[in-house]
């Protein structure tokens, strides 16, 4: 009994001092949490931020964040909890619903699918007018621009949808992009509803075009959009531009890239038999005459379509403002710059492109540019005075 | 640092325990009073040079008691402690209480048309409430004879500052310690008793209390026009368990540090929520506080041995203080009075009627009217509070900005009934007797194997939900 009592002592102990001895010995693997996080930095120990009582919380915060054996505490209990649940618990940061099949959701997209558009008409109708004139300016230096509303995951699959979770009759719902539609076939836009494509292709093909563990559409679905968008590329600057069809799709249960991304958000151990069946696209090349240079805003969801147009050699150059706040070339590891609207080159950035792509998730509208259209035209308007730097 | 907090379980816990096991047997508690040091430090870094100097006078006056005890100087005796009680009650008022009386003062002096004092807010030490408590309890135990002061300032020292009661308790009487600071027994099964408690009141306070008090804030949150009844009955119902698990949770995980390091303390909790009436109600909650106050305030003022008016002065006079040491606002002192009333309602029902009362029927009843009382302790103020309980008894609710109030989850619901279980299982016959035993089940080695089991698997799950609140990603940086 005195032995027993020892050794469990001894655990007890090794309990208390795994960490310890995990940042020192490293006996276990190191898993990464999925999701991204702002973490805080360890503080500066000095006696007057000890004295003031500032050290202290800062230090805390920072063993929160960093603590050895993190990654198997939140997945530890993200595992029970979804086991007893069916879910995860809810955080500060991006809620993941769980729907049938363990088809994921954001919940943000959730509420936006059952809530009236409140934009004041003006303020639509003033967004839709600069991007008209943004537009036109385009097009009177030989240069297009196209708008493409990527669809939510919500609005083309809400079948699959936890029951009870949709309280509203959506019927007399009106969303932003049913208010801003009008406005943009008005005043003559050039844009690509992939809400309204992906609907009809939902009728006419078997394949999903969202993964069933993505917020965004799947590389199929993207790829889908990506030939709409080169041929009305092509139409518009009047050439014969690359562009791509799928041929066919492979199908297996490995997500690529951003397939998996509110799966990989639910941390947990057993995670593989919420992945189905991921939908790879074959593409066949056509050649073009004239490969353009493009530009791009907008958010998440031109990841896959800049990988496409950069895999397939699409463009000659392809660049993008990530909500007009960082810069990524697709397909470079080179890293994200920040953007500054007050020391853009204009010349280079926009009016030396062939095409502006602007790509904006109903979600988000009627934000649309995210910023960029208002600087582009206060930019341009700098150039014609000719009082730019 | 709190007890349920990384900082302590994995780096001072560990580090503690190493560097006091190291030590000598003879020389731990100076480590346990370095460690306690610290610990106070961590927390309140500013205090701890005014905490050192209040001990140092405390032990100081403390001899100068014995001194005039043993020369049977009674006057000088009763002068030194009246002395000393003044200063030690003198600093706990002004560090806890002034704000609050400058604050009521300011309101009347602004009735009557006279200009405010001006006052800068006090900074409250942490703990002070029951090291003030342990000073006082230490004065008077050697004033009355019933301990020797402290062989050395360290000991003392150790008393008052020693980390596994010093922030939340339980209230630790100094004749109940004095003779295990001199001398214990380092035993391992002492040891791991300790660490099967520790993980208890862990899993108490995190997996329990917490996920309760997210509920119950979600309901006081409220703006009271707004509450339904259903929310205010379900807010203050989690409330009452949030209170019970949260405090008597920590209760045990300092019950079990004490005895990880050779201490026996006193228990804290027993079942309170099965008491069938408010006199039992308190022989069961807070435990070391009724002690106290019995001992130390409650018995001086005459006790038992007085008239039935007398007593039920005596009786409200000591649970206003106690609501008032709880905190500096009405509210806490109207939660005293509401006990003191009930407590002299007590009085005035024979107790063998109460005892015929099957416990069944009788706790549900005596926890309602204890839950009630919790209004008072968890709301914002005074005002406050009678509007929630308003709100428990309204029919209509007034529309204007009002959402559908979805305070349970499956998650909750599952906390809630597991709280409600644990809570009322003793009530069952013989049941609470045979937990009460389970120190002796301990000489069983499946019973100690599975007690062990259980405590990591608690600990496994505290540690984690720790680890998940404070995590919380988004699917991609948005800038």
């Amino acid at each position: 009994m005195k032995i027993l009592n020892r050794v469990c002592a001894v655990v007890f102990l090794l309990m208390f001092a795994a960490p310890l001895l995990q940042a020192t010995l490293r006996v276990l693997p190191k898993a990464s949490l999925g999701g991204v996080e702002s973490k805080s930095r360890k503080p500066e120990f000095t006696a007057g931020s000890w004295f003031t009582g500032k050290y202290q919380p800062k230090y805390e915060k920072w063993l929160n964040d960093n603590i050895s054996l993190r990654s198997y505490f939140v997945r530890t209990y993200n595992q029970v909890y979804f086991s007893l649940f069916g879910k995860i618990p809810a955080s500060r940061g991006t809620q993941v619903v769980i729907g049938k099949d363990f088809w994921l959701f954001e919940s943000v997209y959730v509420n936006a699918y059952q809530r009236n558009g409140d934009t004041p008409d003006a303020k639509l109708r003033k967004i839709v007018a600069d991007l008209r004139t943004l537009q036109e300016k385009m097009k009177a230096r030989g240069k297009t621009l196209v708008l493409v509303i990527a669809p939510s995951k919500v609005e083309i699959y809400p079948e699959h949808l936890p029951d009870g979770l949709i309280k509203k009759d959506r019927r007399q719902l009106r969303t932003e992009r049913d208010r801003i539609l009008p406005l943009l076939d008005e005043n003559g836009i050039n844009y690509i509803d992939a809400h309204r494509i992906f609907l009809e292709k939902k009728k006419t093909q078997p394949y999903p075009l969202f993964s069933t563990g993505g917020t965004h559409w799947n590389y199929y679905g993207a790829g889908i959009i990506v030939e709409q968008l080169m041929g009305r590329i092509g139409t518009c600057l009047g050439k014969k531009v690359p562009n791509i069809q799928c041929k066919s799709v492979n199908i297996d249960r490995i997500p690529f890239n951003t397939d998996n991304d509110l799966g990989a958000l639910l941390n947990i151990w057993f995670s593989k038999r919420l992945v189905g069946p991921q939908v790879h696209p074959v593409f066949e090349r056509k050649e073009g005459e004239y490969s353009p240079n493009i530009l791009c805003i907008g958010d998440s969801f031109l990841f896959t379509l800049t990988d496409i147009i950069g895999a397939e050699r699409l463009s000659s150059r392809c660049d993008i403002f990530f909500y007009f706040k960082r810069r990524f070339v697709p397909l470079d590891n080179a890293g994200a710059e920040k953007v500054d609207p007050d020391t853009i080159d204009w010349d280079n950035e926009l009016l030396s492109r062939d095409a502006v792509i602007i790509e904006i998730s109903e979600y988000w509208l009627p934000d649309i540019g995210f910023g960029f259209v208002k600087a582009a035209l206060a930019g341009i308007a700098s150039l014609e005075s000719g009082s730019a730097p | 640092m709190v007890f349920s907090s990384f900082i302590f379980l994995f780096i001072f816990l560990p580090l503690f325990l190493a560097a006091y096991y190291l030590t000598p047997a003879r020389h731990r508690n100076y480590t346990a009073l370095a460690g306690s040091c610290f610990f106070y430090a961590w927390g309140a870094p500013k205090f701890l040079f005014v905490l050192g100097v209040m001990c140092f006078l405390n032990y100081c006056l403390g001899r100068a008691i014995y001194g005039a005890c043993l020369a049977s100087n009674l006057l000088r005796k009763k002068t030194f402690l009246t002395f000393a009680l003044v200063l030690n009650i003198g600093l706990l008022v002004y560090f806890k209480y002034s704000n609050f009386m400058i604050e009521e003062l300011n309101g009347v002096l602004s009735l009557l048309g006279i200009g405010k004092l001006h006052w800068i807010s006090v900074a409250l030490p942490i703990g002070i409430s029951f090291f003030t408590f342990h000073m006082i309890s230490y004065l008077v135990d050697v004033y009355r004879g019933l301990v020797t002061p402290a062989d050395r300032f360290c000991d003392y020292f150790l008393y008052i500052i020693f980390f596994p009661q010093l922030i939340a308790g339980p209230i630790i009487r100094y004749h109940d310690i004095a003779d295990q600071i001199r001398c214990r027994d380092f035993v391992s099964s002492r040891f791991v008793s300790g660490m099967i408690r520790f993980c208890s009141g862990l899993g108490k306070k995190v997996l329990i209390a917490n996920v309760l008090g997210e509920v119950a804030d979600k309901a006081f949150g409220m703006k009271t026009a707004d509450l339904p009844a259903s929310a205010a009955w379900i807010g203050i119902f989690c409330y009452s368990f949030q209170i019970y698990f949260d405090f008597s949770g920590y209760s045990d995980m300092a019950i079990g540090l004490g005895r990880m390091l050779g201490f026996q303390f006193l228990e804290n909790f027993n079942f309170p929520y099965i008491a069938r009436n408010f006199s039992e109600f308190w022989r069961r909650w807070h435990i070391s506080l009724s002690n106290f106050m019995r001992e130390y305030l409650y018995v001086p003022l005459g006790g038992n041995r007085v008239g039935r008016l007398r007593l039920f002065i005596n009786l409200w006079i000591v649970f206003v203080i106690s609501g008032f040491w709880h905190g500096a606002s009405w509210n806490f002192i109207v939660w005293g009075a509401y006990h003191g009333f009930f407590l002299s309602l007590d009085r005035l029902i024979p107790q063998g009627l109460i005892g015929r009362i099957p416990r069944m029927v009788a706790a549900p009843v005596n926890f309602v009217i204890v839950m009630f009382s919790w209004v008072f302790f968890r709301a914002d103020n005074l005002g406050h509070a009678m509007e929630y309980i308003g709100r428990m008894f309204s029919q209509t609710v007034q529309t204007g900005s009002i959402e559908s109030v979805m305070l349970l989850n499956p998650h909750s619901i599952l906390i809630l009934a597991a709280a409600f279980t644990l809570t009322f299982l003793p009530a069952l016959g013989g049941m609470e007797e045979w937990l009460n035993r389970s120190s002796e089940r301990m000489e069983k080695p499946s019973w100690l194997l599975m007690q062990c089991g259980c405590s990591a698997v608690i600990f496994m799950l505290s540690v984690s939900s720790l680890a998940v609140s404070g995590f919380n990603p988004f699917i991609y940086f948005r800038f």
